[in-house]
């Protein structure tokens, strides 16, 4: 089943779930992560991921860390104050979502 | 425990990056560690593999633009962000007091000038090039300013390299130069030193470009403040 599409309009809410359920994360963990729970569906490329994640550092949603690891240095993104205010909104405004197209879907049910 | 990337190849990445026009360091970083990460992910399924083959699958998958889709994406978020950024500074110079302190300030300096104005015709040429010169001296102290802090970096960084390619920042600034000196020859030539008109275009003209040039170092400043703390070892 090819799910990608569906999954583009939702991006910012998903990175953002991920990283607010994951305390910190870095760019590759979320592209793989993102994979995993998506059975391979949403394949997340460097060039759509880090510019959004950049957007989200500039916009004060995400803080970033730079920690050493192995022989190079990663940048670990977390949530900010205003961030897990956003994380809540992106979660709810998902859930709304999904209601409404379940009405769509299958009215007979809601 | 599963095969890493070594010291050497980590430099072999960065040598990669570059040759392919990853110059900047912030960005540059991130890649790399994104596509160590990648390659330590096909020796934990194939540890035979070498560093070499597994880089070539690995940048096999950014397609025939390599990595220029992710430079381009990101120069353009940081376009934006520095607009946006400029944009909210200039916001929040406009508090209510201040504003009407400087409404109230415009127009006693402009009863002051008409007075003076009917009775001296030069004090309003003066008071005219008393303002263009605050606002030629804040545009070159801007330069000055950008032309530092670019020379702080001994490592180009994406997110404070943009500035100084942006020259259409001074066109403003040119601009109302240019508007304030015609006011002043033109008033010069016709003997018509004054009117209100003039007055309140010219002062608006360099409120507008201080505003501006302020903004733009102060944005600056902090977005290097930000960088110095992050990327410590890009500047001298």
């Amino acid at each position: 089943m090819k799910t990608t599409g569906l999954y583009k309009g939702s991006l910012e809410s998903l990175i953002l779930q991920l990283i607010g359920n994951n305390s910190e994360m870095y760019g590759y963990e979320l592209t793989q992560k993102a994979r995993e729970l998506s059975n391979g569906n949403l394949n997340i490329t460097e060039g759509t991921l880090y510019p959004l994640l950049h957007k989200l550092e500039a916009e004060g949603t995400l803080e970033s860390e730079l920690k050493p690891y192995g022989n190079r240095t990663r940048k670990y993104y977390r949530l900010t104050r205003s961030g897990k205010k956003a994380q809540k909104v992106a979660f709810e405004n998902i859930q709304e979502y999904i209601q409404q197209l379940q009405q769509f879907l299958n009215p007979k049910l809601v | 425990m599963d095969k890493q990337v070594s010291q050497e190849e980590v430099l072999a990445l960065h040598q990669f990056c570059i040759r392919h026009f990853v110059s900047h360091y912030d960005v540059r970083l991130e890649l790399v560690d994104h596509l160590a990460s990648s390659i330590e992910n096909i020796w934990a399924q194939d540890p035979g593999v070498s560093f070499q083959a597994a880089l070539e699958k690995v940048y096999a998958a950014y397609g025939k633009t390599g990595f220029r889709k992710l430079m381009r994406e990101k120069e353009l978020v940081i376009e934006n962000t520095f607009n946006n950024g400029i944009f909210k500074v200039l916001r929040s110079f406009f508090s209510w007091p201040q504003v009407v302190c400087l409404l109230v300030l415009i127009v006693l300096c402009g009863y002051f000038f008409k007075f003076f104005g009917e009775n001296n015709a030069y004090t309003p040429t003066i008071f005219c090039i008393f303002l263009l010169s605050a606002v030629f001296v804040f545009f070159i102290a801007t330069a000055i300013f950008f032309y530092k802090k670019k020379k702080s970096l001994t490592k180009p960084l994406l997110a404070t390299n943009i500035y100084f390619d942006h020259l259409y920042l001074f066109i403003i600034d040119t601009a109302i130069i240019n508007k304030i000196l015609t006011f002043v020859i033109d008033g010069m030539h016709t003997g018509n030193y004054y009117s209100p008109g003039k007055y309140i275009f010219t002062v608006v003209l360099c409120i507008i470009s201080l505003l501006t040039n302020a903004a733009k170092i102060k944005y600056v400043r902090d977005t290097f403040r930000k960088a110095e703390q992050n990327y410590p070892m890009a500047f001298k």
